[in-house]
């Protein structure tokens, strides 16, 4: 195969280009929808800045230019001069399929389009205009294409900054008078004016490019109206939006330098969030203090419904001041808080410590923030980490046991203190406790492995030693070789040396006590934080990636086919039996007098034929892994068939009016490169008629109760050797009367027939040519040329479409297609002259079948096979061969199933089970009933292989009267 | 009714301007203005739809009006102005970003400009408020 330098290159432009083509639909298509965020607007930018370098390279200059607008665009959105709008996504659409028009003819003819004028226009419309998406009758001419985008220039003059400024501190009365409502005013007037105020900064913000100030205006005024005055504790979310902004405001006047006398908005701010507060810190302080007067006589305070209370209150404190005041160590508040929470659950103990503790440190904040300013710094004594430790030692120690969750902190604590993992588990509550006290006293922990009973002076200094300066925290016995040993978790505040010598000294042997493992240094604090996951480098997965033409793989494919079925011959040929017969003889003939001198002759030929047969073996081994290999190269992901059908279905729903949700499940489940064609058209056919027929418009589906938006899933999975795709819909379903009225309209059954017909034998009718049940034929199906084109094709391909459904609540279309279209393992039979090849898939077994054991049943013939009725058919009938009537005689039969049918298919002889190489064959033979593809055998033989679906097809229509 | 403001530092432009885009009866000057400055109190006071801006002007020019009325206002904004196109301050005003620029000869004509330039100026401004070329359409 040669290829041209240029042909590399426009290769390389197809590709790419399709590639990015892809990667932009895919994201439009979510921009429509609003879900696009700005890492998606980003590469969107970069998508279709791609395309224009591609389009340049190649001086596709018509492409350029549109890829070249279609970039403006998205680099004004991108910097924020212009919101993504589901008008600006359709308009990008619209651009894109054109350049995909463009890309086709450039790859095809390697030649330039025309610009599409109107196309280009209307993006340079959409950029220049900053209010984009009215809805004018007329739009006005575009005089002005701002490129630049206005808010960088005004950003920069230090004039209008200063005026920007200005307005910005003119409108601060508005905003305070929210919370502090002058009382001549009405709340409406109040909110009128603050609107105003709002919608003036928004505007001047985006203009300006302030994004944040913008945003946050914008949503404050989505707040309003309310009843004024606004406080904390019914407006908390909008209360904490205008700290925002305050914060922004501040943030303005620190960079310019300038006053923006936020000083009014923080003070109204605080006048707000102060009465709430005040209220709360009140209401904390008496709740404590009524815990110390109810504390009994052991020193225990028992009150759940103040320790519930209080641990609200301390939230609420903490949540109101963080927002507000950040530098507040307010995690304080929300430790004590957890402390009560536990309280009423029964998990801690209230003594009179921790209530005392809770005094001080509220009183702390409550005089901070008596003082009336925000931004406070904390006074000394409110030292974070005492208090800290003070409150958490605390709860470690007046755990009450009765909740686990303590326990499993420690379990991991303990699992990574790499303890053998049995003597973790059989640690108790009171162990961990004891091991966590041992622990925090600065004790060392240790796993010990002792044989007490072979030596008694070791094993009694050895306990006595450990007795007094460790603490056992639990043991357990293990047997090692055929002795019982113990294995030991001991707490000490011995260093590993010490211990070491210590053992040593015991057991200078070294044969009783081990130290099988030793966590120093171990500190509750230690938390292990959690391993951020390693971000995935596409960048050096894609470096080690080859791109390589799909027809170069199916040049190898066939190539590998052909070798094959080379070998196929060889090998035949090596199972001569004439030629190994006539070796025979001369073997004999030479062991006969006077031709003794053949005999080494005869020898080295057999030897010839021995290495050739186990080259053949070796061949063949090696043939198979090529062949697997190869496989494995054309693999792709069934993703690669699903990627169309998002845009297929949105063009098509928004064409017709319906809304319509595409769901996907097991893409990631691998085909055959060469099946996703072969999938493609029949699956791209059933969802195009399912949005056709089955899928209501809104409204009909909110008259029957179902949601307005219709969920069509396309469900991909493996099975053995087949892949199974289903598209299931929740649409009207399928009305078998309907159905079986048109057939007998069509003239394909009688009146009568159809009454007798099961349902699923009536779905069958949608597969015969010319059938529609459409009312009228639309743009996108209702030919009636669809479904059986689909149906052969699948068929041919060794696959079979089925159908289920129920009326008002869904379809489901079922497509089943061998996993590879190419290799078919296959039954080789002999009948009527013909060898034929029975696809295994449906081969379920083969029998004898006595003369005696055949019964009519209703006309026609079976067996009973294992106590059920076995239909038979003669397979020659079957096709329609002509063939002798075999009566009385023994027979064999084939068992073929499909799942719900089986079907005895009798045949003159049964020959071997084999693999073949499917070849392409003309479509006029293909679509001979029966016929599902055809092979060269080995001795260059073509065989004809069946398709199994239509076998019970055509049995069904046999007449019953021989076999 | 769209409302117009007209600014222009000569009474007599500001007269045949009025008189102009008065004779297109969907169309309403609502204010006039001599200067930048007062054009930015009248614009805020008014919120017209659209403005017909002069570039030179004392107090406050064009220019530095116009960036001003950006964040002020959201009105179109259509530069009327005695200055050519190549300009620099022509140039920047189209940067800035507004709907069309009507250059008008110096020392106008009332006659010149009433025929000639009068259709530009309604058609542009009808345009910038959205409505068809012309009244009836």
């Amino acid at each position: 195969m040669e290829v041209s330098f240029l042909d590399t290159i426009w290769n390389e432009f197809g590709v790419e280009s399709e590639e990015h083509c892809e990667q932009l639909e895919h994201l439009l298509l979510f921009a429509e929808n609003g879900a696009l965020d700005a890492e998606g607007i980003a590469s969107l930018f970069r998508s279709f800045h791609s395309l224009k370098g591609l389009a340049k390279a190649l001086d596709l200059i018509a492409m350029e230019t549109l890829a070249h607008r279609c970039e403006d665009l998205l680099g004004l959105v991108r910097d924020g001069s212009l919101a993504m709008t589901p008008q600006i996504a359709a308009l990008l659409l619209q651009a894109l399929d054109y350049l995909k028009e463009q890309r086709a003819r450039a790859v095809e003819e390697r030649a330039d389009s025309e610009k599409p004028e109107e196309l280009i226009r209307a993006l340079e419309r959409a950029c220049g205009a900053p209010e984009a998406g009215g809805a004018n009758a007329v739009e006005p001419e575009p005089i002005v294409t701002a490129a630049g985008g206005v808010c960088l220039q005004l950003h920069e003059d230090p004039e209008i900054l200063q005026f920007f400024l200005e307005m910005v501190k003119a409108q601060i009365p508005a905003i305070s008078a929210l919370m502090e409502p002058p009382p001549d005013r009405s709340s409406a007037e109040v909110c009128q004016t603050a609107i105003e105020s709002l919608e003036s900064i928004e505007h001047a913000a985006s203009v300006m490019g302030f994004a944040n100030i913008c945003d946050v205006v914008s949503r404050v005024r989505e707040e309003l109206p309310v009843t004024l005055p606004i406080s904390t504790s019914e407006h908390e979310p909008l209360v904490s939006l205008i700290k925002d902004f305050h914060d922004q405001v501040c943030l303005l006047g620190a960079e310019t330098g300038s006053d923006m006398d936020e000083g009014q908005l923080a003070r109204a701010l605080v006048n707000t969030v102060q009465s709430s507060l005040g209220d709360l810190f009140k209401d904390i302080l008496r709740n404590l203090e009524a815990l110390e007067h109810a504390a009994g006589d052991e020193g225990t305070i028992d009150d759940d419904p103040i320790a519930e209370e209080l641990q609200r209150d301390l939230t609420t404190v903490s949540s109101h001041l963080s927002f507000f005041v950040p530098q507040l160590p307010c995690e304080l508040l929300l430790l004590l808080a957890d402390a009560f929470g536990r309280a009423a659950r029964g998990e801690l103990l209230i003594f009179t410590e921790i209530v005392t503790v809770s005094r001080e440190i509220v009183r702390h904040f409550s005089t901070m923030f008596r003082g009336g300013t925000p931004n406070v710094q904390p006074p000394p004594e409110l030292n974070r980490e005492n208090y800290t430790k003070q409150i958490m030692d605390y709860v470690w120690a007046n755990d009450s046991g009765a909740s686990c969750s303590p326990v499993e902190t420690v379990r991991d604590f303990v699992r990574s203190l790499s303890i053998s993992s049995e003597l973790a588990e059989i640690l108790s509550p009171e162990n961990v406790r004891d091991l966590m006290d041992g622990v925090k006293k600065g004790g060392n922990l240790y796993e010990l492995l002792t044989d007490l009973e072979s030596s008694e002076e070791v094993a009694l200094s050895f306990l006595t030693w450990v007795n007094e300066v460790a603490q056992v925290i639990t043991n357990r016995s293990v047997f090692i070789d055929n002795h019982n040993w113990y294995e030991m978790l001991l707490v000490t505040s011995l260093e590993r040396k010490a211990l070491e010598e210590k053992l040593a000294e015991i057991d200078p042997g070294g044969k009783f006590l081990l130290l099988k493992a030793a966590s120093s240094d171990v500190s509750l604090d230690q938390r292990k934080p959690a391993k951020a996951p390693a971000k995935e480098q596409p960048q050096g997965a894609a470096a080690n990636l080859i791109r390589v033409p799909g027809e170069m793989l199916d040049y190898f494919m066939n190539q590998i086919g052909e070798m094959v079925l080379t070998r196929s011959q060889l090998s035949h040929a090596l199972k001569d039996e004439e030629a190994r017969e006539a070796l025979l003889t001369l073997k004999q003939l030479s062991r006969q007098g006077g031709f003794e001198r053949i005999l080494p002759l005869v020898e080295r030929l057999e030897e010839h034929q021995k290495r050739l047969a186990e080259s053949d073996v070796l061949l063949h081994s090696t043939l198979g892994r090529l062949q697997e290999g190869a496989m494995g190269l054309r693999v792709v992901p069934v993703e690669t068939v699903f990627k169309r059908f998002p845009r297929v279905v949105r063009d098509m729903s928004v064409a017709q009016g319906k809304k319509i949700r595409l769901e996907f499940s097991g893409q990631e489940v691998k085909i055959d490169k060469a099946m996703v064609e072969v999938l493609t058209d029949p699956l791209l056919h059933m969802v195009r008629n399912a949005v056709d027929h089955a899928i209501e418009l809104p409204e009909e589906r909110e008259a029957c109760g179902k949601p307005a938006e219709a969920v069509v899933l396309l469900k991909a999975r493996q099975q053995g050797n087949s892949i199974i795709v289903e598209i299931v819909d929740d649409g009207r379903g399928i009305d078998t009367d309907r159905v079986a009225a048109k057939a007998v309209e069509r003239g394909l059954a009688t009146h009568e027939q159809v009454l007798t017909l099961s349902k699923e034998a009536i779905y069958d009718f949608l597969f015969l040519p010319g059938f529609s049940t459409a009312a009228a034929v639309t743009e996108t199906s209702g030919r009636g040329v669809g479904m059986d084109v689909v149906r052969t094709n699948v068929s041919r391909l060794g696959g079979n479409i089925r159908v289920d459904s129920e009326v008002g609540r869904g379809s489901t279309f079922t497509l089943r297609m061998p996993l590879s279209a190419a290799v078919q393992e296959v039954l080789m039979v002999v009948e009527a002259g013909q060898t034929l090849a029975v696809p295994g898939r449906y081969v379920a077994e083969i029998i004898q079948v006595e003369a005696e054991s055949i019964q009519s049943v209703k006309g026609r013939h079976a067996i009973l096979l294992r106590g059920r009725f076995l239909p038979l058919v003669r397979l020659s009938r079957l096709l329609g061969f002509p063939c002798a009537e075999k009566e009385g005689a023994d027979q064999v039969a084939v068992v073929v199933t499909n799942g719900p049918h089986t079907l005895g298919v009798l045949v003159d002889r049964v020959q071997a089970r084999q693999e073949l190489y499917t070849k392409d064959i003309q479509a006029a033979l293909a679509s001979l009933p029966g016929v599902g593809g055809a092979s060269i055998l080995g001795d260059g033989k073509v065989v004809l292989i069946l398709d199994g679906e239509s076998l019970f097809k055509l049995a069904e229509k046999c007449p019953s009267d021989y076999l | 009714m769209v409302k117009v403001l007209v600014v222009d530092d000569s009474l007599m432009m500001r007269t045949t301007i009025k008189d102009i885009v008065s004779s297109d009866p969907e169309l309403s000057v609502v204010g006039t203005a001599n200067n930048g400055e007062e054009a930015l109190e009248v614009a805020k006071k008014l919120t017209p739809d659209v403005i017909l801006l002069d570039i030179e002007m004392p107090v406050l020019n064009g220019i530095d009006c116009l960036k001003r009325l950006k964040l002020l206002s959201r009105a179109k904004v259509i530069i009327v102005t005695s200055l050519k196109e190549d300009d620099p301050k022509v140039q920047e005003a189209r940067r800035l970003g507004v709907l069309g620029v009507v250059c008008k000869p110096s020392g106008a004509m009332s006659l010149d400009l009433k025929s000639k330039k009068g259709h530009e100026i309604v058609g542009m401004t009808r345009r910038a408020a959205g409505l068809g070329a012309s009244y009836g359409s």
